[in-house]
């Protein structure tokens, strides 16, 4: 669709390559254990896929946004649940990677890179929803240490060793700051994980925190920083999702293509059906916008490195569109199927499952039209002229 | 443990078409492909690599310039070194040329190489499944040779190749130098990464032409000097006859199965 560099290109082929050799024949192994495997998580991190943004001298390829966004969309074609476990490990590291100093990345971005530090941010909580200011984990400085206390909500990835940013209210302040926290340190806990409709895999937890201790030079974005570190990291995060949710119609819509190219009724091909024909046009069309939005938000993001706002309200019009019209057009997929679309047999039900959650995860779609909206009425940017 | 994989660009087999009238394959547009036995045989000589990484792969493929981007893959892939032999004097050569100019090759690569220990083929391509160029190198070179390879591995000096038998398989133990030919194994051959992709296009392929080949014999190259005719390719007959089940749904498709079935007696 949009040439890519060599780089973006290779980036793009090892991850189908991944997806349809690697990941498409243990799909039925992943929904029905509800487990990812390992080594597949091992290979993802042998083939550079989980560190395609970040710099060459921290383990990653440096190949960019549109290659992160391009990796995701492969991933997510075959399976939206994988794509999404990839997404929730690029965040810690899109924080560490924006906000870290060179000791901090050094220290903690090859191992996320190579795949052997499975990385989380933790940011939500119960009351939060998508608004920072109303965290209750708190952070108290005492003896030279800091502790933090409270509980997190949905996080994934939680149970796998690595590290976790988590981000805590400052004690007694209206402001927060971000921390580097070792998973299963003293006072780290997990919740069971909770049973979902979709994204079999990969999990989320609530994570207990019970007088974690941390020191001064595990602070990440500085004291107070934590708001900043959030905006900045979910705007890139946004863009991530947008790549997840665009490729899964991608997926659902070519086996839709495949399912009506080979369905017979009564001696006769139903791409023939008049009907058929004008459905997978809007199927089409929809999913196509989809991808031009997604590749057009990648490369607005890496033309204004640094303007967090104006990256993040390039990624929030993406992602508040892809995330709805993703689940709609998913929804149309299964019903070009009839009663077949609800079949496991015939996969395109596992799409809908994961979708159902896509218009409310890291940050509600209408959140995010706000966001786009508001920035369109106040800026001298419509954020569409070129 | 100095090793050599010999490769070959093929067609894509699985999207292979024949043309109805002439009856000849037809391959515009058909991508080619990495030989799957080659990519085994690549496999194990990484595999080998992996135990002992002062090892070397160097890998070749006899074919048209178009033919590097195998060697690219493979360098992707595991490969330290690639050549690509090519000359319009090679064209048309059957299986007792290709192999003979493949040994040529060897020896002359092996002048700036050095000696090579393991030379692994993949058992046949899936284009001519003739499965004779790997044993004829091992006879042009003299070298003793292990066909249908599973895997090979080096255990106290020796080379062991585990070898897929009729009921199973065996080890069998070989001096070096040695040729080995590969089979599917159990496992998948493993994927190349981004950066040696990378590193993989941007590798100079050194291309060695009949006349960098100052010892070979041209009595014996090329379509003239093939002692394999091929008089006829042909479609095989499709078998008619039989009875084509299909109902309006799977169940009543079986039922009409089990009910024939049964009337013939068969079950």
């Amino acid at each position: 669709m949009f040439e890519l560099t060599e780089l973006q290109e290779a980036v793009r082929s090892t991850a189908r390559e991944f997806a349809e050799n690697a990941l498409a024949p243990r799909i039925d192994e992943i929904e029905h254990a509800d487990k990812f495997p390992q080594d597949l998580i091992d290979t993802m991190g042998e083939l550079g896929l989980m560190g395609v943004p970040y710099k060459e001298e921290y383990g990653g390829l440096d190949a960019g946004l549109v290659a992160e966004a391009v990796c995701l969309e492969e991933i997510a074609k075959v399976s939206p649940s994988a794509a999404k476990l990839l997404t929730v490990c690029y965040l810690p590291m899109d924080a560490i990677n924006l906000f870290g100093t060179p000791e901090q990345k050094e220290k903690y971005l090859p191992g996320m890179c190579a795949g052997t530090d499975i990385g989380s941010l933790a940011f939500t909580e119960a009351g939060t929803g998508s608004d920072p200011k109303q965290l209750t984990t708190t952070a108290k400085k005492k003896d030279g240490k800091i502790y933090i206390n409270g509980v997190k909500r949905f996080i994934s990835n939680a149970a796998h060793e690595g590290t976790i940013v988590v981000v805590a209210r400052d004690e007694g302040e209206d402001t927060c700051t971000a921390y580097l926290v070792k998973k299963f340190c003293k006072g780290y806990s997990l919740s069971s994980h909770w049973e979902k409709i979709g994204f079999h895999g990969s999990h989320v937890y609530d994570v207990f925190l019970d007088d974690v201790e941390v020191e001064e030079s595990d602070i990440l974005g500085g004291e107070k920083g934590g708001f900043d570190l959030l905006l900045g990291t979910t705007a890139i995060g946004k863009l991530a999702f947008s790549a997840v949710f665009a490729g899964a119609a991608e997926g659902a819509y070519d086996l839709t293509r495949d399912y009506i190219m080979n369905k017979m009724h009564r001696g006769t091909s139903i791409a023939k059906f008049p009907t058929v024909q004008l459905r997978t046009s809007m199927i089409a069309a929809n999913t196509l916008s989809m991808k031009l939005m997604l590749y057009r938000a990648a490369q607005d993001a890496e033309m204004f490195e640094g303007n967090m706002r104006r990256v993040q309200a390039a990624t929030a019009l993406a992602k508040g569109y892809i995330a709805d019209l993703s689940n709609q057009t998913i929804q149309m997929c299964v019903n070009a199927f009839g009663a077949y679309g609800g079949m496991e047999e015939y996969n395109i039900e596992r799409y809908l499952r994961d979708s159902v959650i896509f218009p409310n995860i890291e940050g509600n779609a209408d959140v995010q039209r706000l966001i786009s909206g508001s920035f369109i009425l106040k800026k001298n940017d419509n954020l569409i002229a070129d | 443990m100095k090793m050599l994989v010999c490769v070959k660009q093929v067609p894509d087999t699985t999207e292979i078409k024949i043309d109805p009238v002439k009856n000849t394959l037809i391959r515009e547009g058909v991508p080619s492909i990495l030989n799957p036995f080659d990519s085994y045989a690549l496999e194990a000589a990484a595999r080998i690599k992996d135990k002992d990484p002062s090892s070397t792969i160097t890998v070749i493929c006899m074919g048209p310039e178009q033919a590097k981007a195998v060697l690219k893959e493979s360098l992707a892939i595991a490969a330290d070194k690639a050549y690509l032999i090519s000359g319009r004097e090679f064209g048309g050569s059957d299986t007792l040329c290709t192999s003979y100019i493949l040994s040529e090759a060897i020896k002359e690569i092996e002048k700036t190489e050095g000696k090579f220990d393991i030379i692994l083929c993949g058992k046949q391509a899936i284009d001519g499944d003739t499965a004779q160029v790997g044993p004829e190198i091992a006879e042009h070179l003299g070298y003793p040779q292990v066909t249908y390879g599973l895997e090979a591995f080096v255990e106290d000096g020796m080379v062991k190749v585990k070898k897929e038998v009729e009921d199973g398989a065996e080890i069998i133990g070989i001096q070096t130098p040695c040729v080995l030919t590969f089979t599917k194994p159990s496992f998948d051959p493993r994927f190349p990464t981004i950066r040696r992709k990378m590193a993989a296009n941007k590798a100079n392929i050194p291309v060695l032409a009949f006349t960098d080949l100052p010892d070979i014999d041209p009595e014996k190259i090329g379509l003239k000097h093939s002692p394999t005719h091929v008089k006829k390719t042909f479609v095989p007959q499709k078998k008619t006859g039989g009875i084509k089940i299909q109902e309006e749904t799977a169940e009543e498709s079986a039922k009409k199965l089990f009910t024939l079935l049964s009337e013939a007696h068969v079950i």
